[in-house]
Parts: structure tokens; C-alpha cells; sequence
């Protein structure tokens, strides 16, 4: 049952600002943020060591599909970053900054090897600790299962069928699953959650009913459960960018609908929305403009309920949402300008994906390695910010992931927080649209700039 | 064969009328069936009305004697242990959690033989493992204040000044 709201302090066309509350769940986070979005285990080492960057009650979003690997590393960093802290750091983090976890099913629609890797051993690690009784071989067995159908379904809908048509002891691997991401959102002590639901795709149009359909199971297994740590429930729609056509709009009123059904039903606390593809979407106005359309039916549906809406995983396009009325907006702690999750990384050959990017919120672009070396030769180039003051001389430039956890990652939740900041300064001073007036000249989002 | 667009919440749930087993959590549910059975239950009872192995049957009502939802004897000229409920939650809002630093006790007020029975129960949460019982006692609820009198008389006697900044040992 729907237990938040957002109280609104000021409102300049569509953007506003606010608190997002719940007192059952100690919850008081900013509304029209634009937050750290943690992906993985190096992630969360990255948050943990430099939690002062964010902003105070920042919410932040965590990536569901690697919340055990992602834990299995707090539990190695405890004695590291305890510091002051009595207890663990990362309860501690979690007591003052409102925690979503996401569950993004694009792997399943990619078929990305490295996404069905990662599915199935947090499948292993989590199906044990769900309340199903599942043992130890059960889990393997199950998620050998789930891996199979995923890795055949490849832009289909194959998986999502199967699933809900397979099953284990009487049990369908929907419910399975569900209670899977349950179980895995409530270990990370997540405030809120979204569901694992189907891609929606422009190809296929019975994708926004099974979508649709997922979410009421959601909400009926978390309405169900009366612990006082259970997260409280997003409408979750997660969108291929074949829905977003140039200036048309039509194939988008069924999710608007279906979104308002869900919030009217008081069953949820918000809609929760990820669009794959934004930068090939960004090549094309006529595209970009139905996004925004979108967005901001999606909004007037949230307000109308004082609920919510939340962008993952926007980049700084997540700046114009929040001028179209997004309430919060997520960016990668990698600046990555690829919507793929499970991509990069320290197994990719490709440099600028190895080491990650870094955002020049001057330069209004996200530098690869190459341009910060040229940077690191002049001392001169990247901006720095009140919370982190940039030493030249101590940014490795040799060892990835020592330049991704000691710098770039860092930096670029100082940069994150720096434009969070500013653009509520300019929204608190009635500025109309600030955050596309910073992307006119953006590369390569410069078309979502007014 | 059902496509997810034409399935129901209940089917995609596996939630059915005919079938308790999938109406709610298999521990639930084994739960339910030891306190319908106040005569007591063994493993295999447990298995044949929930479906799973008896292996996995066995395992649950450990954890639920661990929980001590539930009690267990070994009981002469029977092979299997017979599992037996301990009184059931007189009412839901009767059960309250609250923090202090890393353990969480949960209190609850049970039906008894005689009176009803405070249980105490005492969960921890760690990142590895969730939320997860470390144990809990039972006290009948006519004693709960003398017990409590109890704990205050005996932390008197070690001189806690306040519980917040420290414990000096005379």
C-alpha cells in the first residue's frame, strides 16, 4: 500500500523542489535531484569511501542485479571504512540517504553474456535467502533454469512467457523472481523499489501488458508482507528506444494509461522509468521530443498523486527531465554515455570504456582517459568543486580501476552533486528550464537544450 | 500455452485456491500447519501436505524451533520428532520491533496455557546474511513486569549511570 508523498516547496513551470516523505519509514529525501546511480561492487566501494560528496538526505540508486556481489564487497571494506562509524558503514550510508534498487531486464533482451553471468550468480547467492525454502542445489538448479530461457530469448518475449508457464514445486519462476528482487532490495535495506519487468518494445506491442501485468504482481507481493522493512513499491517501466518514433506519441498513451490505473490503485509509491538508447535517440529532435512528451504525461500522473517519478540511468539528460517535472533523475557513476549496464568495464579492450569517463561540467562533455592525460600535462582543465579539489600529480593513469576508484568515479560524484546543486540554486531563483539551457551546447545532448 | 500478456496476477503469482501451497511462503505456510495441529506433526506430515521433500520439511521446522515459533520432542516409540506450535500471536499489533545499535529484539504476546506468554525475540542483521533470528525466550506475561524489575534491580547493582555512554563495573 502506497505509504509516501512528496511535499512540493516551489514550483517554476514544471520543475519543482521538495522533500519526498514517509514517516512509517524514516524517509526524507530531496525531490528534483539529479543523483549517483551505483552499478556494481567497485561502485559501492566508491560511494562508501567518499559519501561526503553527496548532498545531505541525497537519495541514491543501486543496481538490484548485483546487490549481493554488492554487499559481499561492504562486508571485505567493513574494518577499511568503519572509521568513526560504530556498526557498518554501508547501514550507516543507508540510515541517511534513501536507497532505490533497480532491476533493469535489458541483458534479457540483449542476451549480453555478462549480464546472464552476473543474473545467475546473484540468482545462486539470493534464491536461498528468499522465504520460499529454497536450499543451496534448489537455487542452482533454478537459476540454470532462468539463465537457459534468458539466453534463448534474445528480442523476444520468450523468457517472460516461459517464465510465468515454468514451473518449481507449483510455483511459477515469476513468483520466483519476484520475491528474488524482494529479497535481494530488503538485504540493501532499499527504501523503495522497482520491479524486473519485461523491455517494453516498439515491435511488440503486447510488451506493455506484460510489463503492466509484472508490476500488479509486485504490488501484490509487497502489499502482502507486513515487515517493517519492506521497500515500498515504483510502477517500473522500462522502455527499448524503438517505442520513441519522431513526433509521435501514440504508441506512448498506453503505458501513460496504465501508469495512472497503477497509481490511482494506491498500491504504489511512484513510477519508475529507464529509456534505453537516449543517445541514439539524442541524434533525432523529432525523438527527443516525444520523450519529453512522455515524460511529462508521466509526471502529471505523479503529481496528481503527490507521488514520484524517477528517470534511472538518464546521464545529464536527467537535467532536462527534471526541468519537464522529473522528480528524480540518476546518472552513472562512470559518466558512461551507453545505456548498457553490463558492458565496459575493466574486461572491455576498448580504452575509453576501460578507464570510464569523466564529466567536464565546464567544457559541458564527458572526457575519455586521452583528454585527461592532455589535462594531467598542463595541470590545467578539469573543474574542480568545493567538495573535491583536483591534484594532478596523484591521478593514475596506468591502472584502470586504480584511476576509476581513486579519481574519475569520485570526481564524477562531485561533478553529479555540483550540477544537482546549481540546478536547484537556478530553479530557486525562478529561472524557467535550467537544465536545458546548460545542454543546448552538451556533447552529444545538446538536442534536448532549449 | 498461457502467454504473460494473458496471464493473471494469481497466475503468474501461482497463487490458487486448490493449491495452499503456493498461497504464501512455504515457511508460512509449514507454520500454519504445525499450529493446526496443536497434537503435533512430524517431517514427513509436513512434507506430504506442502509438497516439498522431506529433507527440506526437516530444515524448516529446525528453523522454526530456532525461531521458537514452534518446539520439538523426541517422543518414545516414535522414530521422527513431533514438532508442536508454542502459543499463536493473540493479535498482529501486538508485536513490536525496535533497534538498539547492532541487535533488534522483537516483542510479542502469544496465547498461553495459563496466561499469555511475552516472547522476546532477538534478530541481527547483517549484510550477509539479512535479517536473520539469533533466539528468544518466553516469559508469562503475569511475571513481564517482575522480569523487567528484574533486569533494572540487576543493572542497579553494576551501577549503569546511562546506558547510552557506559557501563562502570564496581
Amino acid at each position: 500500500m502506497r505509504q509516501s508523498t512528496i511535499v512540493i516547496t516551489k514550483k517554476v513551470e514544471r520543475a519543482q523542489l521538495g522533500q519526498w516523505v514517509c514517516m512509517s519509514k524514516e524517509l526524507n529525501g530531496g525531490i528534483s535531484s539529479l543523483m549517483p546511480y551505483f552499478k556494481g561492487p567497485e561502485d559501492i566501494e566508491v560511494l562508501l569511501r567518499n559519501r561526503e560528496l553527496l548532498s545531505k538526505n541525497q537519495p541514491v540508486e543501486l543496481c538490484g542485479l548485483t546487490a549481493h556481489s554488492m554487499m559481499k564487497k561492504v562486508m571485505g571494506l567493513e574494518d577499511l571504512l568503519r572509521g568513526e562509524v560504530l556498526g557498518n558503514p554501508y547501514l550507516d550510508f543507508a540510515k541517511d540517504h534513501p536507497v532505490v534498487m533497480s532491476f533493469p531486464s535489458e541483458f534479457i533482451w540483449t542476451g549480453a553474456q555478462q549480464g546472464l553471468d552476473s543474473f545467475k550468480k546473484e540468482l545462486v547467492e539470493g534464491l536461498p535467502r528468499t522465504s520460499l525454502g529454497i536450499g543451496k542445489d534448489e537455487g542452482l538448479e533454478i537459476a540454470d533454469t532462468l539463465t537457459n530461457l534468458a539466453s534463448k530469448s534474445g528480442n523476444t518475449m520468450l523468457f517472460w512467457d516461459e517464465v510465468v508457464n515454468t514451473k518449481y514445486e507449483q510455483l511459477p519462476l515469476t513468483r520466483i523472481l519476484i520475491e528474488w528482487s524482494v529479497t535481494s532490495a530488503i538485504r540493501c535495506r532499499a527504501k523503495a523499489m522497482s520491479g524486473f519487468v519485461p523491455i517494453i518494445d516498439g515491435k511488440i506491442p503486447s510488451s506493455v501488458s506484460s510489463a503492466h501485468k509484472i508490476n500488479l504482481a509486485y504490488a501484490d507481493v509487497l502489499n502482502d508482507r507486513t515487515e517493517s522493512n519492506i521497500p515500498m513499491c515504483f510502477y517500473t517501466l522500462d522502455i527499448n528506444p524503438s517505442m520513441f518514433k519522431p513526433d509521435e506519441v501514440e504508441p506512448l498513451h498506453k503505458m501513460v494509461t496504465n501508469a495512472n490505473a497503477a497509481l490511482n490503485s494506491q498500491m504504489y509509491d511512484g513510477v519508475h522509468v529507464h529509456i534505453r538508447g537516449l543517445q541514439g535517440i539524442s541524434k533525432t529532435q523529432g525523438r527527443i521530443n516525444s520523450v519529453k512528451w512522455f515524460i511529462e504525461r508521466l509526471s502529471d500522473v505523479c503529481n496528481n498523486q503527490m507521488l514520484p517519478l524517477w528517470w534511472s540511468n538518464a546521464n545529464v539528460i536527467g537535467l532536462s527531465g527534471l526541468d519537464h517535472g522529473v522528480s528524480m533523475a540518476s546518472m552513472r557513476i562512470n559518466a558512461s554515455t551507453s545505456d548498457e549496464l553490463f558492458f565496459g568495464g575493466s574486461t572491455s579492450h576498448d580504452e575509453d570504456n576501460k578507464f570510464g569517463k569523466v564529466l567536464n561540467v565546464v567544457m559541458k562533455d564527458c572526457w575519455g582517459v586521452g583528454q585527461v592525460k592532455k589535462a594531467i600535462a598542463c595541470a590545467k582543465g578539469l573543474p574542480e568543486f568545493d567538495t573535491f579539489a583536483v591534484d594532478y600529480d596523484s591521478i593514475d593513469t596506468k591502472k584502470d580501476r586504480q584511476y576509476r576508484l581513486g579519481f574519475s568515479k569520485p570526481y564524477n560524484m562531485a561533478a553529479i552533486s555540483f550540477l544537482d546543486e546549481d540546478w536547484k540554486n537556478h530553479i530557486d531563483q525562478g529561472e524557467v528550464r535550467p537544465g536545458e539551457s546548460y545542454l543546448k551546447d552538451f556533447t552529444p545532448y545538446g538536442g534536448w537544450g532549449a | 500455452m498461457a502467454k504473460l500478456k494473458d496471464s493473471s496476477v494469481a497466475e503468474i503469482l501461482g497463487v490458487s485456491e486448490d493449491n495452499p501451497r503456493t498461497n504464501g511462503d512455504i515457511i508460512s505456510l509449514t507454520l500454519g500447519i504445525v499450529r493446526q495441529n496443536p497434537d503435533g506433526v512430524t517431517a514427513k506430515m509436513v512434507a506430504d501436505a506442502t509438497g516439498v521433500t522431506e529433507r527440506r520439511s526437516r530444515d524448516i521446522l529446525k528453523e522454526l524451533v530456532m525461531r521458537r515459533e514452534i518446539y520439538d520432542r523426541e517422543v518414545p516409540g516414535i522414530k521422527s520428532k513431533l514438532y508442536y506450535p508454542n502459543g499463536k500471536l493473540v493479535h498482529k499489533y501486538l508485536q513490536t520491533s525496535k533497534e538498539f545499535g547492532h541487535q533488534t529484539f522483537r516483542l510479542s504476546l502469544h496465547e498461553g496455557k495459563r496466561v499469555p506468554r511475552l516472547q522476546i525475540q532477538e534478530r541481527k542483521f547483517s549484510l550477509l546474511n539479512g535479517e536473520t533470528v539469533e533466539g528468544a525466550i518466553f516469559v508469562d506475561s503475569d511475571h513481564a513486569r517482575e522480569m523487567a524489575e528484574f533486569i533494572i534491580e540487576t543493572m542497579n547493582k553494576f551501577e549503569i549511570q546511562d546506558p547510552g555512554k557506559g557501563v562502570f563495573v564496581r
